[in-house]
């Protein structure tokens, strides 16, 4: 009995010995990065950028949190809240500024000063604002992408069209969409989501906005808004260039595009890939149009450093490698994981020269005329309440004036300015 | 037979509670202490914990007088009202079926619990095939009978249905099982007897089989009851609790407030009040057991 015990304690020992010593050796920094964009078709692609820092920064070894779009918040939330939160993490633009504004992620002035970071020479000036709060850098952009209008130019061969140009407004779009549209042989003139993300940027493009520029009021039922949003459903219900809910049956709009069934689809870059394999007829990209004037999607991954990190420096670097080195945007460019944002014009031309899409130098064009989503604390909640009124639009069970009147007063009553 | 002194006898009970206790004061009690102190609270979960502000019953009282939850608990009993009956109904009707002694039986009975084991990722994906309003298999069913099916789980009339739909066909055949060893463990000489007095077999259901289960199907009920309250995974799934909020239901709230809108007093307070209505039917289920248990 006695040995038995000797023997268990002596296990217990060595056991505890063996953890303490394979976690922090003197020698070895373990930094945590969770990250989500990655996928499953870009994992292996951040494994190797990850091995490529390990191999140039000799005692630091990453552990890769990769998840999906939605586990990665999930988790990250949990950790967060529970003081586990990694070092560095990845976050999208909307999701970015709610940790920002809440000190979630830590501000980059000083750290990249100690870190010799120069962050301005670094990445392209409009993507580093991007990624700032307060006057202040608060995240490392990782990679930026855009929406566009992308068109099957088979379809408009076949209806004597001109393709779009950049000049074009919403009254172009609509008259083509209106020449090659046959709802009885399920052929759709146009595609563009009716939800929020959508409605942001079109109220923009025609002089609208869901606040004032100064963010001190809600606008949701602006007049501008009110035209915008029936404009947007008269696609649906009155000119029926774009399928219903039940006409969709199912179907995404990527299969909706690549089947030959719609003419124009605004969607982001990132779905040029796919469409590059499954497309077997020629397609292009031109600049999204516009009504009073033009507005654009604006989407960046960017990495923070954690407000609890011990190791901001080292995690900042950590960023900067996966953003910034040549073998890291190289990668990056090879596998289409949508744009590096470095400050490189030999980049862009690498990039361009990656066909199809035919005119992708409307990705770049494009960024002239970004708008970002609205800059709040309780964003995630301006969304939960816009978002079911516009559904209800689309499937017409609301008019577009109760839509916006309530969530206006929903938005009024619920939402701190 | 115990032979020690009575203190022995208790330190023997305290010593093979211990671990079922400590489990269940970790894993169990501590959360809900610690989730209804939460819910006391004004937490933004993606700021420290020392931000957080006492607000008292503020969480519970903006849950009560917003439309949000009754909304919510309107989708929920909607859920049981039309899952808790079908389930039931079809689970019986399923064991009677698998009850029966004819030869491949046991390859039927894998057959029909093969939805139960399967996750409900791949079982949502089916039912997203089955339920398209234009190529979905029901609709085509529905249309061979000269009836327009709706556009299912796009629909904020037919989400709900949908989504029930989907649940019976992946949890009739667990409940089936419960019902069939229930069946088995009748006694047949009580179905003899019946039968020589001439009682036919619609008879013999009523008059004896469904007496003799009532327990079992008491349970379900209770259980089903107490489930439904909690559905989040087919919602969530399936619906993500549109369209149009159409499909919300509490548990699916209670994640969108902790890890959406980052409210975790708020999503606390939604627990505690789910923990009361789980805990509302539990007393129910004690109060009825032994009457339905005995038959009177």
């Amino acid at each position: 009995m006695r040995k038995f015990a000797w023997t268990a304690a002596l296990f217990l020992v060595v056991t505890a010995l063996f953890a303490n010593g394979s976690g922090d050796s003197d020698e070895e920094l373990t930094l945590r990065y969770a990250s989500f964009s990655a996928g499953e078709n870009n994992a292996a692609v951040l494994e190797q950028m990850i091995a490529a820092y390990e191999e140039a920064h000799p005692g630091v070894v990453i552990e890769n949190e990769n998840a999906g779009f939605d586990d990665h918040f999930t988790q990250l939330v949990t950790k967060i809240a529970s003081g586990d939160a990694p070092d560095a993490f990845e976050l999208n633009m909307e999701n970015f500024l709610a940790y920002a504004i809440r000190g979630a992620v830590k501000p980059l002035g000083d750290i990249a000063e100690q870190a010799g970071i120069p962050l301005s020479e670094t990445y392209a000036p409009g993507v580093l604002e991007s990624c700032s709060y307060a006057g202040e850098a608060h995240a490392i952009p990782l990679m930026f992408s855009t929406v566009l209008s992308i068109y099957n130019k088979q379809l408009f061969d076949e209806a004597g069209l001109a393709y779009p140009t950049q000049d074009w407004t919403w009254s172009d779009a609509q008259a083509a969409a209106e020449k090659i549209a046959q709802p009885e042989n399920d052929l759709w003139g146009i595609y563009t989501p009716l939800q929020f993300w959508e409605f942001y940027k079109v109220t923009q493009q025609n002089g609208g906005g869901l606040m004032t520029s100064d963010g001190s009021q809600f606008t949701i039922d602006s007049p501008e808004n009110l035209e915008t949003l029936k404009f947007m459903v008269s696609r649906i219900q009155d000119s029926h260039v774009m399928p219903s809910d039940t006409e969709l049956a199912g179907r995404g709009d990527w299969d909706l595009f690549v089947d030959g069934r719609v003419a124009m689809i605004h969607t982001g870059v990132w779905a040029f890939t796919e469409f590059a394999e499954r497309c077997d007829f020629p397609w292009a990209v031109e600049v999204e149009p516009g009504n009073t004037r033009k507005a654009t999607h604006f989407f960046a991954n960017v990495g923070c450093v954690s407000r609890d990190t011990e190791h901001s420096v080292e995690a900042l670097e950590f960023l900067h490698f996966l953003a910034s080195d040549p073998s890291s945007v190289t990668a990056r460019l090879e596998a289409q994981w949508e744009l590096p944002t470095v400050n490189d014009p030999s980049v862009l031309e690498r990039y361009l020269a990656q066909t199809p899409p035919e005119n992708k130098i409307a990705v770049f064009n494009s960024l002239d005329y970004a708008v970002r989503p609205p800059a709040l604390e309780q964003y995630q909640e301006l969304v939960e309440i816009v978002n079911p009124k516009l559904e209800m639009v689309r499937l017409g069970l609301m008019s577009p004036e109760e839509a916006l009147r309530t969530a206006q007063a929903e938005a009024e009553a619920r939402i701190q300015l | 037979m115990y032979q020690g002194s009575p203190k022995d006898r208790n330190l023997t009970i305290v010593l093979f509670l211990a671990p079922v206790m400590l489990v269940f004061l970790v894993f169990k009690a501590a959360p809900l202490v610690m989730t209804a102190g939460i819910s006391l609270l004004d937490w933004d979960v993606l700021k420290p914990f020392s931000s957080a502000r006492f607000v008292g019953m503020k969480n519970f009282s903006k849950w009560f007088s917003s439309g949000e939850l009754w909304n919510v608990l309107h989708h929920n009993l909607t859920y049981l009202g039309l899952y808790v009956p079908a389930v039931i109904v079809l689970s019986v009707l399923q064991a009677l079926v698998l009850n029966q002694e004819v030869k491949g039986m046991r390859v039927f009975r894998a057959c029909f619990y093969l939805p139960v084991i399967t996750s409900w990722v791949a079982g949502a994906i089916i039912w997203r095939f089955v339920l398209n309003g234009r190529w979905g298999f029901v609709n085509q069913w529905l249309g061979s009978l000269g009836i327009l099916g709706p556009n299912w789980l796009e629909d904020p009339h037919w989400a709900m249905p949908g989504v029930v739909m989907a649940c019976l066909w992946k949890d009739t055949g667990y409940y089936a099982l419960i019902v069939l060893a229930a069946l088995k463990s009748m006694d047949k000489n009580c179905f003899e007897a019946a039968r020589v007095d001439g009682a036919g077999p619609l008879s013999r259901f009523f008059r004896i089989t469904l007496p003799l289960l009532s327990p079992t199907l008491f349970l379900l009920f209770v259980y089903n009851l107490m489930s439904g309250f909690q559905v989040f995974e087919p919602i969530y799934i399936m619906t993500e609790g549109g369209p149009a909020n159409a499909t919300t239901v509490l548990v699916e709230r209670i994640y969108r407030y902790a890890f959406g809108l980052y409210r975790m007093g708020d999503a606390s307070a939604l627990t505690i009040i789910l923990f009361l209505l789980v805990l509302s039917v539990t007393v129910l289920q004690l109060a009825f057991e032994k009457r339905v248990s005995h038959g009177t």
